[in-house]
């Protein structure tokens, strides 16, 4: 084995470790109770014995590598801290290497797997590229990440309507000029070489990475509640010229409290 | 002639608009072990992360081996240790997941020091199959003084290293740092609060004050020479003192000079009303540092 090739193992088992059981074992039900729905699925509707076990074996090779991917790519974020970054002999290069060759191993894999479909392989290629940046970036703590995600969601759900979906050789060689790119800076943001800016990045990657287990998103989750429900309060007491008097809103939850201020006539917000 | 292992030159850091380095110059040689002092927020801790590149530079630069700290090799990569303040370890791992993890990755690695020191500082083979995680303060930092020592450094940055550690764990650690590092010439930057550690170990002290290293010098020297001149306004108010570190005039008529010492300063004793005090370290510190 290479160097090379012993390191990427190095870092890929040390990435992915930190993965949470329960999400691993989640994802492996899915990849063995999923193929099963597709599978019949795909024999009501084609009644083919090679197609429907065609379909089926896609499933568990997408969930697994999905599974991989949103493991891998918080786990490589984690390890590149800032003092590691700077004086750990290879450690960034490595990270960013095998970060390009999972991609590209990914992309192939997801363009291998639409051969054969009605999906057109340019298109889930581009697809799985931009929703990989999206991924690597949203992991590094980038907002702009998610959106990336969530717009690719919409894509696929509303595809026939998109334009874009549809676009000529020239036009195709364009977005992944443009995928290429985005890809290179993504790359620069998850692996930041030291400096103030990635110790100013590691609180937003420790929320992205927390958003990544069930216990952490449930935790924002409720804090983003919380901001929700004073954000309500605020804009009641604004709103309502009576509730101005309210001495504390938790005086609502109080029987005694409640009845005692009572809407006025003519109140509107 | 020696040539510096680390060289500070104009080095400036600025906070938003606070300034923490302000045209600092420093100089560690090889074989130097330095304590590093000052006051809390002094800029200990971003003056020990611009040396290794780990901060942007506002103004000035810092080499280490001769090379650019913004563009380390490898090869000098290799060559530092670094013990942050706050324990930077990888928690999900195991710590004997982790320094395996290290061992790959660096092209020198002392594997019976790391397991000498697993030993005596109670890392059991049980306690090494548990998730970092899930060790106290003081475990995780002796875990990332070992981490650091694995790869035989030949210059070890400490950010307070011994800040989470009990005084056995203290203790231990400066017997390894006079045993096995400083014994065998490695070159350390350490910073602390804890003075009388520092007096165990360190060969030479550096007081940062204001954004600059305001003193500098062996230990031993400057304990040596340092001295408080107390006498009235009137005698002392004209008089240059040699290596004049700091001059405070009480409303009583009393002018208090502390000195690092220098000619002359012997013969100040026979000046009437005029006495010369002694200084620890916690003297000098303070005068240094106020």
């Amino acid at each position: 084995m290479t160097p090379a090739l012993r390191d990427y193992g190095l870092l890929w088992s040390t990435a992915t470790a930190s993965r949470d059981a329960r999400a691993m074992w989640a994802f492996r039900l899915i990849a063995l109770t999923l193929p099963l729905a597709v599978g019949l699925l795909a024999w009501t509707h084609t009644g083919s014995l090679a197609q429907t076990l065609g379909f089926a074996l896609r499933v568990p090779v997408a969930v697994l590598l999905f599974a991989a991917l949103t493991f891998y790519v918080p786990g490589a974020i984690r390890l590149n801290t800032p003092a590691n970054a700077r004086l750990v002999p290879r450690m960034r290069r490595r990270l960013a290497e095998l970060t390009v060759l999972v991609w590209s191993l990914s992309t192939a894999t997801a363009v291998l797997m639409a051969w054969d479909t009605p999906v057109p392989a340019a298109t889930v290629g581009l697809a799985t590229a931009a929703w990989l940046v999206g991924l690597g970036l949203s992991s590094a703590g980038y907002q702009i990440g998610s959106v990336i995600q969530i717009g690719l969601l919409f894509g696929i759900i509303w595809r026939e309507h998109v334009p874009a979906m549809q676009f000529g050789p020239a036009a195709m060689a364009g977005i992944v000029l443009l995928l290429l790119a985005l890809a290179a800076r993504t790359l620069e943001l998850m692996f930041p070489n030291g400096g103030d800016r990635h110790w100013e990045r590691r609180h937003a990657q420790a929320r992205a990475i927390e958003r990544t287990r069930p216990e952490g998103l449930m935790r924002q989750a409720s804090s983003g509640l919380r901001f929700g429900r004073s954000l309500y309060i605020a804009a009641l007491r604004r709103c309502l010229p009576w509730s101005q008097r309210l001495p504390d809103w938790r005086a609502w939850s109080r029987p005694s409290s409640a009845t005692r201020y009572s809407k006025p006539a003519g109140w509107s917000c | 002639m020696r040539v510096p292992i680390i060289q500070m030159s104009s080095t400036s850091k600025r906070f938003g608009s606070q300034s923490v380095l302000d045209a600092l110059d420093w100089q560690v040689m090889p074989g130097q072990v330095i304590g590093l002092l000052g006051r809390n927020g002094a800029g200990k801790s971003t003056l020990l992360e611009c040396l290794l590149g780990l901060r942007e530079l506002d103004g000035g630069s810092v080499t280490v081996y001769g090379e650019d700290v913004a563009a380390l090799s490898e090869a000098t990569r290799a060559r530092i240790g670094y013990v942050p303040q706050k324990c930077d370890l990888f928690d999900w791992l195991t710590p004997r997941q982790m320094l395996d993890y290290f061992k790959a990755l660096y092209p020198r690695w002392n594997d019976a020091k790391v397991d000498g020191l697993l030993g005596r500082w109670g890392f059991d083979p049980r306690m090494q199959d548990k998730a970092i995680s899930k060790l106290s303060g003081g475990e995780q930092q002796r875990l990332s003084i070992i981490r650091a020592l694995g790869p035989d450094p030949e210059l070890l940055i400490l950010d307070e290293p011994v800040s989470s550690l009990d005084p056995v764990g203290r203790r231990d650690f400066l017997r390894e740092l006079i045993d096995g590092v400083i014994e065998h010439g490695t070159t350390v930057v350490f910073s602390t609060h804890i003075l009388s550690d520092l007096e165990r170990v360190a060969l030479d002290v550096a007081f940062l004050k204001g954004g600059k290293i305001a003193l500098q010098g062996p230990l031993d020297e400057l304990l040596e020479g340092a001295r408080r001149v107390v006498g009235p306004s009137a005698v002392l108010d004209g008089m240059t003192v040699a290596g004049e570190v700091r001059r405070q005039r009480s409303g009583d008529g009393i002018t208090s000079v502390v000195t690092q010492g220098g000619p002359g300063i012997a013969a100040l004793h026979a000046t009437p009303g005029v006495r010369l005090e002694s200084l620890s370290l916690e003297d000098l510190f303070i005068e240094v540092t106020q």
